[in-house]
């Protein structure tokens, strides 16, 4: 029997955060129908903080959706999961950079702070009464020990999806694995396996987190996203299908790229 | 670690002048390619007094006899001898399903260089432990050709680098279905610090003789390769790239002969706004920055699209008009 997985798609967030896309309301609110449709477990429908109209669009996907989870993206901050919260989504999904270069050279705070930040909007969304998941940002380059002591205070605030982000790409298939099989020895948490192309990897390191225990996989309609791209869906299903259940199949997941190709990517990307 | 550059035995229904084939090989062996591959059509279309003296050479050939019509040439492939002893021969085995891999150990006592073309799947099974039984049946003189009907193969040829795999075979943008060069050099370089001084820009000067000869056009967002891959847009990434670039590049686009640029879009914040306007010498006050974002996202949403450069400078000039009015009122 396979063992049944559970797709993110972030191509309204990770996948729009491409250079050159911006789609308007009506725009987002197709594709997330489709990938309602689809089966997708949940959707990662945008960035509230970004403004009015993106919280629009929110809002009418939370309107449409019949089966998906929606979830919306936060920097770690109250300020942006106050924008949040006017959308009423599923979960809240915090973003918390976790590598030294990305601690210490973008926030120019330290650990100590970070841990403390996060704790401080973890409560903030719970105290209300929102499902939150926490990203680890750029964890592919941070240190597993820290790592690991994160996931393992998030665990204690009851946090149950936990992101384990290959920000730029620079995973292999057997760090994936490593890690992967560490974070679940530290803790029991559920991990979400978020890869980026940029050496031309993210499937590969996808389906190795997944084989290592990740119950979650982010992916993108036609692998868009930052820079090279994120994990493309129909590849990832392509290429793991025969030992993993999503609860729909590869020529269903191909007919709704189809359907989504002009309005998404037009000419090609 | 050897790698093989494959891309001239794919070219042989749209073989292209010798010219062009043979400045194709002069760039391949500067980025850090051993040995290039090449069919007889192109050995032929080249003249085989014309190959480039930099670098080495493997000429694919389709019958044992054929070598003997090529005497200059020291190193050949081909799917058809099994026989021990060449050892100028390199012998292919196509593996598709990781199943077949058992088969091959009818050759273990034998002393032949093999290659195998193919392990799409093997991402899917335990990897590692099939690349063991490959090494304890060929040993050492044995090439991975991996195919990439699953997106897999550059992580294939990594991960059998990091086995103690010795030789892998791949070709210029994954032409043929086989690794993307590009992406084995570059990961190899970051995942194994191979050939760490080579000077990687040719692997982006080949993209013209390859576009020119294949016709192809090269995504924008193909790793290594695609020109939107060092293009920033978010607010976010942006200012970490500010700060240090590291925090949002898996490398130094210099090193492939790329630059970094800033495109002003739906995500863009103030931080993007700054830069962009100090790309184009324009000093601003922190006052103008936020008019000025609102009419970008104002235009951005109706254009369903980022902005070009000449587009966001004409909003800037609108808006800076509109500011002097409203001081002048």
């Amino acid at each position: 029997m396979k063992k049944k997985k559970y797709l993110i798609d972030t191509t309204l967030r990770d996948g729009e955060q491409s250079p050159g896309f911006a789609f308007d309301c009506s725009t987002k609110t197709k594709i997330a129908t489709e990938l309602d449709k689809l089966g997708i477990y949940q959707i990662e429908a945008g960035i509230p903080a970004i403004g009015k109209s993106e919280k629009e669009s929110i809002l009418k996907i939370m309107e449409n959706r019949k089966n998906s989870r929606i979830s919306v993206w936060n920097r770690m901050n109250v300020s942006d999961i106050k924008h949040s919260m006017d959308c009423m989504p599923d979960i809240i999904h915090i973003s918390a950079p976790v590598s030294y270069v990305q601690i210490y050279s973008k926030l120019k705070k330290n650990k100590v702070w970070l841990i403390n930040t996060l704790e401080q909007c973890i409560d903030f969304a719970q105290s209300r009464e929102y499902t939150v998941s926490v990203g680890l940002e750029d964890a592919s380059r941070s240190d597993i020990t820290f790592v690991n002591t994160i996931i393992k205070m998030l665990a204690s605030y009851g946090v149950e999806l936990v992101r384990y982000a290959d920000t730029v790409g620079v995973l292999t298939p057997s760090q994936a694995e490593c890690v992967v099989k560490e974070m679940l020895t530290a803790s029991n948490i559920s991990i979400e396996i978020h890869a980026h192309n940029d050496l031309g990897m993210a499937v590969a390191n996808s389906i190795s987190a997944a084989r290592a225990g990740v119950d979650y996989i982010d992916c993108t309609l036609f692998g868009i996203g930052e820079r090279a791209g994120n994990c493309n869906l129909t590849h990832f299903l392509s290429a793991s299908s025969q030992c993993f259940d999503f609860g729909f199949s590869l020529s269903k997941a191909k007919a709704v790229e189809q359907n989504l190709r002009e309005l998404i990517i037009g000419g090609g990307i | 670690m050897k790698i093989i550059d494959r891309t001239l035995t794919t070219l042989d229904s749209i073989l292209p002048n010798g010219k062009l084939l043979i400045n194709l090989c002069e760039k391949l062996a500067e980025c850090g390619v051993d040995f290039i591959e090449i069919s007889v059509p192109v050995l032929l279309a080249i003249g085989i007094d014309n190959l480039p003296k930099n670098v080495n050479y493997i000429l694919h050939i389709h019958s044992l006899d054929e070598h003997y019509a090529f005497p200059q040439l020291t190193r050949f492939s081909c799917s058809c001898c099994t026989e021990e002893n060449y050892n100028q021969m390199i012998t292919q085995f196509q593996v598709n399903d990781i199943r077949e891999i058992q088969k091959l150990r009818n050759f273990q006592s034998k002393n032949i260089n093999a290659r195998i073309i193919g392990l799409d799947d093997i991402i899917m099974h335990d990897y590692r432990y099939y690349f063991k039984i490959l090494q304890n049946i060929f040993g050492n003189n044995l090439d991975i050709c991996p195919q990439n009907k699953y997106g897999c193969a550059t992580a294939i040829a990594v991960e059998w680098a990091i086995s103690g795999g010795k030789s892998v075979s791949a070709s210029y943008s994954g032409i043929g279905g086989f690794a993307p060069l590009e992406e084995v050099i570059v990961a190899l370089r970051i995942k194994t610090r191979r050939k760490p001084n080579k000077n990687l820009k040719t692997l982006c000067e080949i993209k013209d003789i390859y576009t020119k000869i294949t016709h192809s056009v090269i995504p924008r967002n193909k790793p290594v390769l695609g020109e939107g891959i060092f293009v920033v847009e978010a607010g976010i990434h942006t200012d970490g790239i500010s700060k240090n670039p590291l925090t949002y590049e898996p490398y130094d686009p210099t090193i492939i002969g790329e630059n970094r640029s800033i495109v002003i879009g739906k995500h863009s914040g103030t931080k993007s706004i700054q830069m962009k306007l100090a790309e184009n010498n324009i000093p601003t006050s922190k006052k103008e920055i936020p008019s000025l974002l609102k009419a970008v996202q104002k235009e951005i949403t109706q254009l369903g699209r980022s902005l070009k450069d000449e587009e966001f400078l004409q909003l800037y000039m609108e808006v800076k008009a509109h500011e002097k009015e409203k001081i002048s009122d």
